[in-house]
């Protein structure tokens, strides 16, 4: 039989007297917590965009139906600092094109989407990476430029 | 309201009892003097009976374990229209279950435990030379992301549950993954069926586990995309036929990626209110969808809305501190935050997997933790055994008929009428992060009112116990609501006699200020429960609860207001 019962209080904050419930953290806490703001544009973000010839074509399904691609187009985004690993997920927008598969290199300097049909991107479309409906995270970079893209 | 006469004698009675208490080292319900009926006098709560306090160690020894099988799967998922494949994934966790004796590898304390399984979020991946958690490069010393749990994997082990938190490391730093994470737990929930069973080979626990898992009572629970993946996972389990018998579903700051809609399994939602990644308390829509009209009276739903609280500390691992350095007033420490998913997680499981049919109190308001002041949190609860008046859902948006079909009156609300209540655009929406339709009313003048008729066919009403309905306060930058302040009103029934009573919402419960934070103030619906008691008792008893004809809203508390109102149920 436990010894604790809970008081039923009636007051919605009530000031307790047994057992304090922050006593049993058997984890200390760390004394200084680091922070980090998430809610903010990339420092110093930069874009380059490559165009990938894959060694073996990949496999994607999109609404159930398989296709294989062998050229696609890569969009790293650059960063001065490490970009967050969020819950919500950072999306890169090609003009109205969203870009949701991506990875990050670097040790979280770069972040690369894989947009898998190249012609979607239109020249001269606007870009910028935000993590999910945060727009407080929105960072505006350079605009799309077909003549810029680099290829492998 | 005059208070009823008990009252004035009853402080005296509660201290006397505190007072016992402090030599017993302990109180119970039953230590308090016999009141005059179930419920508690002018308060009018229903009155739980032998609630353990969830912020204690339960009477179990703790043993742990933990498995990384050698074996890797591959995780193939369809979300939202993508078909993604995740090779070489492990089968990996951490286990805390009630032993014979406390320590690693012991034997399971005798009988079934009913099993609960944590799930994580998307995290970094590797730790690096600077003690940075990134996606890599791989470093060879992988971020633990599941271990961050272990504060309620143990509290759950000594409450008699075999509570195990599963690694998504090969999952995180990509996009999406929910439905992959449902396809994980539920390959762990397989290999649990197996560690059961002694006619299955188990060259990991070598029968250790034998006849001790109750895979008839089986919890989960996920924060971040956890919190979804857990979702999914149930849903799946349903879709796909494989027979895991999940009874409670538990998500701590999810994401809502899939709009996933719950209609059958108790859920709870945990939530920070300074939030600093899923800023717009994305669990929130899971609540609103969850118990959706054609299934409303198949599952209980309960929401905590932590004020202070931030995303990553319910995770021991997760240690930044995203809110930081203003994201929000009263901010809890990490401690703090986490002794509220210790104690509120604790209660949940052992309300709907062990059935010990008091811990409900914790989650309609009927009882509360007092060792988790300071915390302060504000709850949404739906029982399943409810009649809805309004829910304001029916199309086209009229704010003078209810959803019975009675017909409501508007006695100088302004702004007044019905309005999606999220965060995606419309009037209003500026501080919502829900997903459903509510009512908006204003008011700034007297005998503001508003009125809601009960149809004939309805007006007996003793099944239930409670008037029950979800109010917000709308920012509006201090122009009805003044800034930082609490609001108030009456809600009166009113019976076929003409016979009419009023309480005062603030005796029950407090209407907050919308949680005031750097890029936005968030208002959150939170269910407000009166007692019929309330209504009926002492001096009210000419009011007929079998002869309801109509539920009134009187604005006459404060000058002047601006709130948001949904789900106007009797309830039990």
């Amino acid at each position: 039989m436990r010894s604790h019962l809970l008081l039923v209080s009636f007051a919605i904050f009530g000031t307790g007297f047994g057992a304090s419930a922050f006593a049993q953290e058997k984890q200390p806490p760390k004394e200084k917590s680091p922070a980090v703001y998430l809610r903010q544009p990339l420092k110093e973000a930069r874009l380059e965009v490559q165009r990938v010839r894959l060694k073996k074509p990949a496999e994607v399904i999109e609404q159930g139906v398989k296709r294989e691609v062998s050229v696609i187009l890569e969009f790293r985004v650059r960063s001065a600092q490490a970009i967050p690993v969020r819950a919500l997920d950072p999306v890169l927008m090609v003009g109205e094109v969203p870009l949701r598969e991506y990875r990050y290199e670097d040790r979280d300097h770069a972040l690369v989407f894989t947009l898998y049909d190249p012609e979607k991107a239109k020249d001269g479309a606007a870009v910028y990476l935000q993590f999910g409906n945060d727009s407080a995270s929105r960072t505006e970079l350079q605009s799309f430029r077909a003549a810029a893209v680099k290829a492998n | 309201m005059n208070r009823p006469r008990g009252v004035f004698r009853r402080p005296l009675l509660y201290a006397a009892a505190l007072i016992l208490s402090l030599f017993a080292g302990a109180i119970s319900i039953s230590a308090l003097p016999p009141s005059d009926d179930r419920h508690e006098g002018h308060f009018c709560r229903h009155k739980p009976e032998n609630v353990d306090d969830p912020s204690q160690t339960g009477v179990h020894k703790v043993a742990t374990a933990s498995y990384n099988l050698p074996n890797t799967i591959t995780v193939t998922a369809t979300e939202g229209g993508w078909t993604t494949t995740d090779t070489n994934v492990h089968l990996w966790a951490v286990v805390y279950y009630p032993g014979t004796s406390s320590g690693a590898n012991k034997p399971v304390a005798p009988g079934k435990h009913p099993l609960i399984v944590y799930l994580h979020g998307n995290h970094g991946i590797w730790i690096d030379s600077g003690g940075n958690h990134t996606c890599g490069p791989p470093t060879g010393n992988p971020v633990p992301n599941h271990e961050g749990y272990n504060y309620i994997l143990e509290r759950l082990a000594s409450n008699g549950f075999i509570a195990v938190s599963i690694n998504a490391n090969d999952l995180n730093c990509k996009g999406g993954r929910i439905v992959a994470r449902g396809k994980l737990i539920l390959q762990h929930l397989g290999l649990w069926k197996d560690w059961n069973d002694p006619s299955k080979p188990d060259p990991t626990f070598h029968g250790r586990f034998h006849h001790h898992v109750d895979m008839d009572r089986i919890g989960l629970a996920g924060h971040s995309r956890g919190g979804e993946g857990i979702v999914s996972a149930y849903l799946e389990n349903q879709s796909s036929g494989l027979g895991f018998h999940i009874k409670a579903l538990h998500s701590i700051s999810p994401v809502d990626f899939d709009a996933f809609v719950l209609a059958d399994v108790p859920y709870y939602v945990l939530m920070g209110a300074a939030d600093g990644d899923v800023w717009d308390l994305e669990g929130a829509r899971i609540y609103d969808r969850a118990a959706p009209r054609t299934n409303a009276h198949k599952m209980p739903k309960m929401q905590s809305y932590l004020y202070g609280a931030n995303h990553n500390w319910f995770n021991t691992v997760w240690f930044q501190d995203e809110g930081w350095p203003s994201f929000g007033p009263g901010r809890l420490t990490d401690v703090q935050q986490r002794a509220v998913e210790r104690a509120m997680g604790t209660a949940f499981f052992r309300e709907y997997l062990q059935g010990m049919g008091a811990e409900r109190a914790i989650f309609t308001g009927d009882a509360s933790i007092p060792t988790l002041a300071p915390a302060r949190f504000y709850r949404s609860y739906q029982d399943p055994k409810h009649l809805t008046v309004d829910d304001f859902e029916d199309p086209p948006p009229n704010p003078l008929l209810n959803s019975l079909g009675g017909a409501n009156t508007n006695t100088s609300l302004s702004p007044f009428g019905e309005f999606t209540f999220s965060e995606f655009g419309g009037a209003f929406n500026n501080t919502f992060f829900q997903d459903t339709h509510g009512l908006i009313g204003g008011w700034s003048a007297q005998g503001t009112e508003y009125i809601l008729d009960v149809p004939a066919a309805n007006k007996d009403i003793a099944a239930y116990r409670y008037v029950a309905f979800r109010v917000t306060q709308v920012f509006d930058g201090g122009a009805l609501n003044p800034m930082g302040q609490t609001e108030d009103f009456d809600v009166g029934l009113e019976d076929m006699n003409g016979y009419s009573t009023y309480v005062k919402v603030s005796q029950f419960d407090v209407i907050p200020f919308s949680y005031d934070r750097p890029g936005g103030n968030a208002s959150m619906l939170q269910t407000i429960r009166l007692g019929l008691p309330c209504f009926s008792c002492m001096e009210h008893q000419g009011l007929d609860i079998h002869a309801i004809a109509k539920i009134h809203f009187r604005f006459n508390r404060k000058p002047t207001g601006l709130v948001g109102l949904d789900d106007v149920q009797f309830s039990r």
